[in-house]
C-alpha cells in the first residue's frame, strides 16, 4: 500500500482532460486560420506524453522520437480535416499509434533497447529501498538498471496490442474508455487486454513481486 | 521506524508500481532540443515540397482503394496490349492501306491497296442517312473497310459493306 500512495502521490498528474479538450479545440481552430505556428504549442504540449506512450511501446528512444516527428507531421498535414468530433489529444494519440504500429510492421525500428536514463525521484526510493533489501547487497543504481532492462524485456515480451493497453493504462493513466476510442475497440476489449497482459507480467516479473 | 520496516516487509511491490516507474524514463533537454530541430526540417520540407492537390487525390485513391485501381490498371493494360497486337497484326497483312477521313454524310471514299491492286470503291449516294457503300470485285489476299472508326480485316475476295449512321 505504501508504494502505491507513494508512487500514486508523485506520479498520477493526470490532467484534466475535458477542459483540456476545449482549449485544444480552440488551438486547432486558429491553426485551422492560417495560423501556423500555434501547432507548435500542441507539438510543446503533447511531444512528452506522446514520446512516453511510443517509447514505451518500442523500447528505443530513436524509434520513438523519429514515430513521433512522423506523427506530428500527419497531424500537421490532416490538422485542416479535423472537426473535432473526437478530442484532440484522442485523435492524435490515433494517429501516434498507428504509426507505431505501421513502423513496426515494417520491422524498420531497431531490434535492441535504447533506454531512457530513470531518474531517481522520491516515488522510486521507495520501491528501490524495498528491492534493496529483497537483493541484498546490490546497489540502488544496478538495481535500477536492472529492473528497467527486466521491465522492457516483459513489455516487449507482450503482443503489442496489449503493451499498448498496459502503456496507455498502468503509465499513462488513461481511462478505459479513452484507450477504447483511441485504439478503435470496445471498453470490453481493452478490459479484456489488460487482465491478459498483466497476467503475462506477473509471470515475468515474478522475482521482483514476492 | 520499527513499524515502517515492518510494513516495507509485509508490503509486497505491485506491478502497477513497477510500471509507474516507467513513468521516470524521460529525456533530457539536448534530446528536446534535437528533436524539435528535427521536426522543424521535416515540417519546412512538407510546406516547400508540397505537391499538386491531384496527386495528393490519386495518392488517397490509391491508399484507400489499392486492389480496385490495380485490378483496373491491370484490365486496362490487358486490353491495350490486346488491342495492339491486333493492330499489329493488321499492319502485318497489309502492304499499304489509305483510307479516307472519317465518314462524311453522303460522300464516302476508301482507297485499298495491295501490291500491284488497285480498288476503288464507288458510293451510293442516297438521299436517307442509311446508304450502301461499296463493293469490291478483283479478287485479293484482304481487303479493308472503314467502319466505326476502325479497321476490320475481311479475307473475302467479294465483298459488300453496308454501314449506316
Amino acid at each position: 500500500m505504501e508504494f502505491s500512495k507513494t508512487v500514486g502521490k508523485a506520479l498520477s498528474a493526470v490532467p484534466e482532460r475535458n477542459s483540456e479538450a476545449s482549449g485544444d479545440w480552440a488551438l486547432v481552430q486558429r491553426v485551422q486560420a492560417g495560423e501556423l505556428h500555434v501547432f507548435d504549442w500542441l507539438i510543446k504540449k503533447y511531444r512528452e506524453r506522446l514520446f512516453s506512450i511510443v517509447y514505451n511501446i518500442v523500447s528505443n528512444r530513436e524509434d520513438a522520437s523519429e514515430i513521433i516527428q512522423d506523427a506530428f507531421i500527419k497531424a500537421f498535414r490532416a490538422v485542416p480535416k479535423f472537426k473535432g468530433k473526437s478530442s484532440f489529444f484522442t485523435w492524435l494519440y490515433k494517429i501516434a499509434l498507428h504509426t507505431t504500429y505501421n513502423t513496426v510492421r515494417k520491422n524498420r525500428f531497431k531490434r535492441f533497447f535504447s533506454l531512457e536514463k530513470m531518474s531517481e525521484d522520491a516515488s522510486s526510493e521507495a520501491i528501490l529501498d524495498y528491492l534493496q533489501g529483497q537483493h541484498s547487497g546490490a546497489e540502488k543504481s544496478v538495481l535500477l538498471s536492472e529492473l528497467q532492462e527486466k521491465l522492457n524485456e516483459a513489455l516487449q515480451k507482450l503482443s503489442i496490442k496489449h503493451r499498448t493497453v498496459v502503456v496507455l493504462f498502468e503509465i499513462e493513466g488513461l481511462s478505459h474508455t479513452e484507450i477504447a476510442q483511441i485504439t478503435e475497440t470496445t471498453e470490453g476489449t481493452v478490459r479484456s487486454r489488460l487482465h491478459y497482459a498483466k497476467q503475462e507480467l506477473q509471470n515475468y516479473l515474478k522475482d521482483y513481486l514476492k | 521506524m520499527v513499524i515502517q520496516n515492518l510494513e516495507k516487509e509485509v508490503s509486497p511491490i505491485q506491478l502497477e508500481d513497477l510500471l509507474k516507474l516507467k513513468r521516470l524514463e524521460r529525456p533530457d533537454g539536448h534530446f528536446w532540443e534535437d528533436f524539435d530541430r528535427k521536426l522543424e526540417a521535416k515540417r519546412l520540407e512538407i510546406l516547400i515540397k508540397k505537391e499538386p492537390i491531384g496527386l495528393q487525390w490519386l495518392k488517397s485513391v490509391w491508399k484507400k482503394h489499392f486492389r480496385l485501381v490495380s485490378a483496373i490498371s491491370a484490365s486496362a493494360c490487358a486490353v491495350f496490349g490486346l488491342m495492339h497486337h491486333t493492330s499489329l497484326i493488321q499492319r502485318s497483312a497489309l502492304h499499304f492501306a489509305e483510307v479516307s477521313s472519317p465518314f462524311i454524310k453522303n460522300n464516302i471514299a476508301a482507297y485499298v491497296s495491295e501490291g500491284n491492286a488497285y480498288f476503288a470503291q464507288n458510293v451510293m449516294r442516297g438521299a436517307q442517312p442509311s446508304f450502301q457503300v461499296a463493293t469490291l470485285a478483283v479478287p485479293c489476299k484482304s481487303q479493308v473497310c472503314y467502319m466505326n472508326g476502325g479497321f476490320t480485316p475481311l479475307n473475302t475476295a467479294k465483298t459488300s459493306v453496308h454501314a449506316s449512321f
